[in-house]
């Protein structure tokens, strides 16, 4: 009997660490790195190598406050991505694909479709968005194109206060996804058990810093090339900050 | 005795005071001016009739404006003006022959001596 519950109790770790794994798929966001704003590519407070990633970026934008365009690029300082836009923005968007990659039987992921891997338990592209809010949100945030996948508050502010109920939605082309798995904050707390959004793509999260936020949102959709992978798994990141007290 | 103990209690008040402002003051120097704090950078913004002045500090000391570059974005009825300010002396950037109208979206965008570091700053005037 002892052997039999340790044996269950083998499985159920293992399966939990599988999920845990499946948890840890890196993102993109933007955050503040003395007083720039940088793009970081990484998971939790795992702030990985951004410049050896920026051809994996597809796109760079900024908006200004009234939502119209603003030339907008990367610079590389250092080991830093800094965005580089010729006027101040009121947001800011990125893209990243980070390529097909399948799972061995064994576990291990390759950088390969399932085509050259006909064995795979699992073959996915792998999409990174990110959208960040420069200061306070005066309105409704835009579907901004390229966009695929989109976290938008429902309302068009952001509460002051850490805490708070933050309602938003995830929008797929601009529709309405349900289960798609939200976390209230991807940095500080990415192994947290994800919401999962309704039919009408509606969540509620409590806002968890007086600071750097940065909400996640997972959904895998249809493959456009069945042959090399089974699904795309989009994963967007919404990021604002809740000022603090002045000093 | 009592009175040692009012000097030592005023003094420390004092003290506490000056560490919780350790990054300055938030208030308006300038009649007019609106405060936005960006890291350690404080942006003074003073729209006056017929021109915008901007004032910088960083760490509560005053930024000299001379060898970098500002400027002015507003938006305002569905149209945007981008100005540049000028280095004024001091910390102080101006855009002459501009009028920010009432409720207008503002923002000032700072390019630092290396002509690569941008600072900038979102302002919602009422």
């Amino acid at each position: 009997m002892k052997i039999i519950n340790r044996f269950i109790a083998a499985m159920v770790l293992g399966a939990g660490l599988m999920v845990a794994g499946a948890a840890q798929a890196h993102g993109i966001w933007f955050a503040q790195r003395a007083t720039q704003l940088a793009l970081i590519y990484g998971v939790g407070a795992d702030d990985l190598d951004s410049v050896k990633r920026l051809p994996l970026v597809k796109s760079i934008a900024g908006y200004d406050a009234a939502g119209g365009p603003i030339p907008t690029r990367l610079r590389v300082a250092g080991p830093l991505l800094l965005v580089d836009a010729d006027s101040q923005p009121s947001l800011v968007a990125a893209v990243l694909f980070n390529g097909i990659w399948s799972r061995t039987p064994e576990g291990e992921w390759l950088k390969k479709g399932r085509d050259e891997v006909p064995k795979a338990t699992v073959a996915e592209k792998n999409f990174k968005y990110a959208v960040h809010i420069v200061g306070a949100l005066n309105g409704p945030l835009p579907m901004l194109p390229e966009q695929v996948l989109q976290i938008v508050p429902v309302e068009g502010k952001l509460p002051l206060e850490m805490g708070k109920p933050l309602a938003l939605r995830v929008l797929h082309r601009g529709k309405p996804v349900e289960g798609a798995k939200v976390l209230a904050d991807f940095v500080t707390d990415p192994d947290a058990v994800p919401l999962k959004t309704g039919a009408d793509g509606r969540v509620t999260i409590n806002v968890r810093n007086q600071g750097l936020n940065v909400v996640t949102a997972i959904w895998d959709g249809p493959s456009d090339e069945p042959a090399k992978a089974d699904k795309i798994e989009h994963l967007a990141t919404l990021s604002f900050v809740l000022p603090h007290a002045p000093e | 005795m009592k009175k040692l103990m009012r000097i030592l209690l005023v003094a420390s008040a004092a003290l506490l005071l000056e560490t919780a402002h350790g990054h300055g003051k938030l208030e308006p120097s300038h009649p007019g001016g609106i405060v936005q704090v960006v890291g350690d950078l404080l942006f003074e913004l003073v729209p006056l009739a017929g021109a915008v002045e901007l004032y910088v500090e960083e760490d509560n000391e005053d930024l000299p404006s001379a060898g970098m570059t500002a400027k002015l974005i507003v938006i305002a009825g569905g149209v945007k003006t981008e100005s540049a300010m000028t280095p004024a002396g001091g910390n102080k950037f101006v855009a002459k022959g501009t009028t920010v109208p009432r409720g207008a979206k503002v923002a000032v965008l700072l390019t630092r001596k290396d002509k690569l570091t941008k600072v900038g700053a979102n302002f919602a005037l009422k």
